[in-house]
């Protein structure tokens, strides 16, 4: 069995749909990582102003 | 100018230049749509991240479920009688047809009767009407009509079978991917008394499986068509309960579904089978050296017969697609499931979000099958009249013929991205709506649903791919 890499242009446009999903997977790990690290350093905010 | 408009602008540009060399390929491009059809794709992305954007911001608690029904009124007891009476009958000329008449496909009853007007209209009237095949079923008719029978003339039945809970819908999801083996992969589909003979083989393992677990608890988990339908019809506005009828908002009904074992695989194998039609007719699958003819190649030189080989190849495919999509809500599921506080454990996530995936089966059904239903829907014109294809005219309409002006290229695409994009945003709004009955933060109940807007965005994408793939 071989693999269709000879002629790409047969199957390259699936990167195409594949493309939003990469970009909008990508946004959502951002947007998930520096929510996280809000709410860790909201916690971590009122034991630091603890005498 | 703006900054992002004078990035965009020039990005925009060169991906509308990007299609000139697809098309040169004959890949994904009608001549007549005014933008490339992975363009769509990124159309209805943009659509899903904006809805999920709007959800986030407008609808910060669970509704659906106190949404309230107005009771409409209630049906006579003799219509469903003669319903399951029609039913009957109308299984009794499908499986004489296909054993009797012509073995053309095209001038039999049977192949348009099961293919088109059960499995593709009854999930449409289904929509529209309510569980209509609850009514219709010729096998759970007859064994109603049996365990009635025997109430009345010898004390009733005797007590079924307890249906062992784990087993759940995984029967049905079983009987709906051996349906969409034998409509997708067999190569008997063609003939009508293979067909007939396999409806008679589903008729009996439905009726010994009800004798033995009772009428209602075996169509209810194990018959396929029955929990099939039965799911479109919980988008239905109309709420059928004891011939009483009630009027719903629209998706309310979903949140019905039994969340029981298999419950997801069932609408996973509903998704993945229609996926599976839409790639098989793509050019990755069928192309001179596309993944069919690869594995057909395979099985081949394993020793398969060249026939043999290549329902392999189809078998292989069906499962891959099938394990894709379920792999995909699992996916979501665990994502869901690390998402926060207070997580629920993975297989209670995936039984409660399984509604969600009910409006995405019913837009992969429309954008697959509507085209069929309207096209071949109206060979049944011609077919009631003339039933065994042996040139009887039972009701004078055994000329007429299919008029396939009837739909142009561009309404059935159209149509097409409409239902699926109004499939995943009903989706995401059934997951949204789940999320905040789930986790009492609403903001780790938004956090959960990154993964399952992730999803949706893969499912259009690759729907709207597979479509494009069929179309060109």
């Amino acid at each position: 069995m071989t693999l269709p890499l000879a002629h790409a242009g047969h199957w390259y446009h699936v990167l195409l749909y594949l493309l939003p999903i990469l970009l909008i997977g990508a946004g959502l790990w951002w947007s998930n990582r520096r929510e996280l690290r809000r709410e860790r350093e909201a916690e971590q905010a009122p034991k630091q102003t603890e005498p | 100018m703006p900054r992002l408009l004078r990035i965009g602008l020039p990005v925009a540009l060169a991906a509308l230049a990007v299609p000139a060399s697809a098309t040169a390929h004959g890949v994904g491009q009608r001549a007549d749509l005014p933008i490339p059809l992975w363009l769509f794709a990124w159309a209805a992305a943009f659509v899903l991240v904006a809805s999920f954007v709007a959800l986030s911001v407008l609808w910060p608690k669970p509704v659906l479920a106190d949404a309230r029904t107005r009771f409409l009124g209630r049906a006579p007891l003799v219509l469903e009688v003669l319903a399951g009476a029609l039913g009957i009958f109308a299984f009794a000329v499908i499986v004489y047809a296909g054993l009797e008449g012509s073995q053309t496909a095209t001038a039999n009853i049977a192949p348009t009767a099961i293919f088109v007007l059960v499995w593709v209209g009854i999930p449409f009237a289904s929509v529209l009407f309510g569980d209509v095949f609850a009514v219709l079923s010729p096998w759970r008719a007859i064994g109603r009509g049996v365990g009635w029978a025997a109430a009345r003339v010898g004390g009733g039945l005797p007590a079924p079978i307890r249906y062992p809970d784990r087993l759940g819908r995984w029967p049905a999801a079983a009987m709906i991917l051996a349906f969409a083996w034998i409509e997708l992969v067999w190569s008997g589909r063609e003939a009508p008394s293979s067909l007939a003979i396999a409806a008679l083989i589903y008729a009996a393992v439905m009726l010994v499986g009800m004798s033995c677990f009772g009428a209602e608890k075996w169509c209810r988990n194990a018959d396929g068509f029955g929990v099939a339908f039965s799911l479109f019809a919980l988008l239905a506005p109309l709420d059928w309960k004891d011939r009483r009828c009630r009027l719903r908002a629209p998706l309310v009904g979903a949140l019905q579904m039994p969340q029981v074992a298999g419950s997801a695989a069932v609408v996973c194998v509903l998704i993945g089978s229609t996926s599976f039609d839409g790639f098989s007719q793509g050019n990755v699958w069928t192309g001179a050296s596309g993944l069919a003819q690869q594995l057909s190649d395979l099985f081949a030189a394993l020793g398969f017969a060249t026939g043999t080989a290549v329902e392999a190849a189809y078998t292989v495919g069906l499962l891959l697609v099938v394990g894709v999509i379920g792999g995909l809500y699992w996916l979501a599921v665990v994502g869901m499931n690390r998402s926060g506080a207070g997580k629920p454990p993975t297989t209670e996530l995936a039984r409660s979000f399984a509604h969600t995936l009910i409006p995405i089966a019913l837009a992969y059904v429309v954008a697959h099958y509507f085209s069929l239903f309207v096209f071949q829907g109206q060979a049944t014109i011609f077919l009631i009249s003339d039933p065994l294809g042996d040139g009887s005219d039972i009701f004078g309409t055994s000329q007429s013929a299919i008029n396939y002006s009837i739909l142009s290229a561009n309404l059935i695409w159209y149509t097409q991205v409409a239902a699926l994009v109004i499939g995943h945003v009903a989706a995401l709004v059934l997951a949204h709506d789940r999320a905040l009955e789930t986790w009492a933060d609403p903001r780790v109940a938004i956090r959960s649903q990154y993964w399952m807007l992730l999803v949706m965005v893969a499912f259009t994408c690759m729907g709207l791919w597979f479509l494009s793939a069929a179309a060109s």
